[in-house]
Formats: C-alpha cells, sequence, structure tokens
C-alpha cells in the first residue's frame, strides 16, 4: 500500500503540509550552495575569458560542438520528463511515475555515456592538459592550457552531480516500485526532481561558454 | 481534483514550456555562428541561457507557484554569487 502523508509525518512536523514546505525549503537551500559551488568555477572562468578572450575562443574550437549541442537537447528533454513524473504522482498515477522515472533516467545516462564518449575522443585530439597537451599546436598555448582545464573541471564536476542524480533517480524507482509514493505522499519526487533541473540549468549555462565561443567569424 | 492542481504548471504547459527551451536552443546553437560581433555574440548566447534557465526555474521547477520564502532561499545563492563578481571584477577591471 502507498504511504499516506499522515503516516510518513514525521514527528517533528505538525502537518503533511509542514513537511512538504520544510522538505523544498531545505533542498532550495542546498541548491543555492550548489549555485555557489559551481559560482567559483564560473568566476574563474569569467576572469580568464575577459584576460584570454582569443585563446579561450581558440580552445573552444577544438571541442565537439556537436555533441555539446546533442546533450543540452538530451538534458533538457530528461528535465521535462522528470517534470512530468512530479505532474504525475501529483495526481497519483505512480504507473506513469515509473515510466517517467525510467524515461528520465536514460536520458541522464545517455548523456554521460555521449559525456564520456566525448571525453574519449578529446583524449584522441590530445586535449588533456595533464596528460597529452601539445603546446606547439596552438596560437595561444597557455591560454588554451587553461580553458581546457576549466573544461574538464567544469564537465567533471558536473558529470559527479549528473551520477548523483543518476543513483537518486534508481532509489525513487526502488521506492516507486514498493509503492510507497501516493497523491498525499511523495517529497522524494519532488526534491530529487529539483535536484535534477539545478544540474540540467548548470550545463544550459556551460554549454555556451565551453561550446559556442569560437564559433563567430568576427 | 487534488489539492495541488490550482498551485502548480499544467501537463500542456509543461510541454508548451520545453518546445520554448527547444526553440532557445536552436537560436543558440545557430546564433553563435552569426556575425554579430563580440558583445553580440555574448550577449545572445548568455540571454539565451537566462531565459532558458528562468524557464526552467519558474515552471520545471516551480518556483512560480512557491512561496516568497522560498524564492528568497532559491535567489540567495544567486545573489552572493552576484556579490563574488562585483568585487571581483571591480579589482580586475580598475588595474592599470
Amino acid at each position: 500500500m502507498p504511504e499516506t502523508a499522515e503516516s510518513a509525518l514525521a514527528e517533528q512536523f505538525s502537518s503533511p503540509e509542514q513537511q512538504k514546505e520544510a522538505c523544498v525549503l531545505a533542498i532550495w537551500g542546498f541548491l543555492s550552495t550548489e549555485v555557489l559551488f559551481f559560482g567559483g568555477l564560473f568566476l574563474s572562468y569569467a576572469i580568464y575569458r575577459v584576460t584570454y578572450h582569443n585563446g579561450f575562443a581558440e580552445g573552444s574550437r577544438h571541442l565537439y560542438y556537436w555533441i555539446g549541442t546533442i546533450n543540452t537537447f538530451v538534458l533538457l528533454t530528461s528535465s521535462l520528463f522528470m517534470a512530468l513524473a512530479v505532474h504525475a504522482i501529483q495526481d497519483g498515477d505512480a504507473k506513469k511515475l515509473r515510466k517517467f522515472i525510467i524515461t528520465t533516467f536514460l536520458l541522464g545516462a545517455t548523456f554521460l555515456g555521449l559525456k564520456l564518449f566525448e571525453y574519449y575522443l578529446d583524449t584522441g585530439d590530445h586535449l588533456v592538459p595533464w596528460y597529452n597537451f601539445r603546446p606547439g599546436d596552438y596560437v595561444h598555448p597557455h591560454a588554451v592550457k587553461m580553458f581546457l582545464f576549466l573544461y574538464f573541471a567544469m564537465t567533471g564536476l558536473h558529470a559527479i552531480h549528473m551520477t548523483v542524480g543518476l543513483t537518486a533517480l534508481t532509489y525513487l524507482y526502488i521506492k516507486a516500485r514498493q509503492n510507497t509514493f501516493s497523491a498525499s505522499y511523495h517529497n522524494p519526487v519532488t526534491v530529487i526532481g529539483l535536484y535534477w533541473h539545478l544540474v540540467d540549468l548548470i550545463w544550459v549555462f556551460l554549454y555556451p561558454m565551453l561550446y559556442l565561443i569560437g564559433k563567430n567569424p568576427f | 481534483m487534488t489539492s495541488t492542481q490550482s498551485n502548480r504548471p499544467s501537463r500542456r504547459s509543461l510541454f508548451i514550456i520545453y518546445v520554448a527551451l527547444i526553440i532557445l536552443l536552436v537560436i543558440t546553437a545557430v546564433g553563435a555562428y552569426l556575425p554579430v560581433g563580440l558583445w553580440g555574440h555574448d550577449a545572445l548566447a548568455f540571454g539565451v541561457a537566462v531565459a532558458k534557465a528562468l524557464l526552467i526555474v519558474f515552471f520545471f521547477q516551480e518556483l512560480y507557484y512557491d512561496k516568497g520564502l522560498v524564492r528568497l532561499f532559491a535567489f540567495a545563492g544567486l545573489t552572493w554569487l552576484f556579490i563574488l563578481f562585483l568585487l571581483t571584477f571591480s579589482d580586475y577591471m580598475t588595474r592599470s
């Protein structure tokens, strides 16, 4: 039997509504710290981009634009399905919830698979700064190296977040199969959904910063 | 009917938001090749990213339907990030 909001109510809360509010507020508090976590990298990027504009554009041209674009599409689509999953369980439709969780998971896994394939191609192109970078191949070798450091740090941190997200989705699916969630109790779905969207949100900014800056023929 | 239905986006609007996001993705992916100059290019890319972010935050994450306190928490991180950028760049941009 699905848990009701009352049976899932922790003792410190006076009502299911209060518990839900606390959950949503807490995850937003956490997501704010995530914004700051990535914020340091965004700031480093901004400083070096302003300082070494041409070098960053040169570095960006060596990345796989088509993989970045497809991955943005994949991640935006996964966000739609996550939103649909939350929507379905708000209506009490546990079957649709499971279906949408699986779809979100598969899209997230596709993103990570493509990202790993891209790292493989990057390695073949001698783009890994601490491993096989060739300074002689570039007009601005130091700036390109800095760009590539930031590329791996930012996409790597993002990929770790994706992995955490996929683990959380697995947990949700197991719980959903045990019929834990219902229209009156689905706080974990809401909370993990909010986290998933944030990971998508960060990619929305990474995509133009990393893949698009060298395309403009100015 | 559940009590949550009046304070969340409809299924239909989720799909509309998704289509808008994909259109914005096409704009930014194609726009990167347009000869609009350095600042034009950055403004386009950043503007589209912000537009996408707002759609995700307000509708996929349902912030549009949340209370003021939740919105405050959601934008707290951005506020501190803004201060971080402001102070850092006020240093870097004024170095001779």
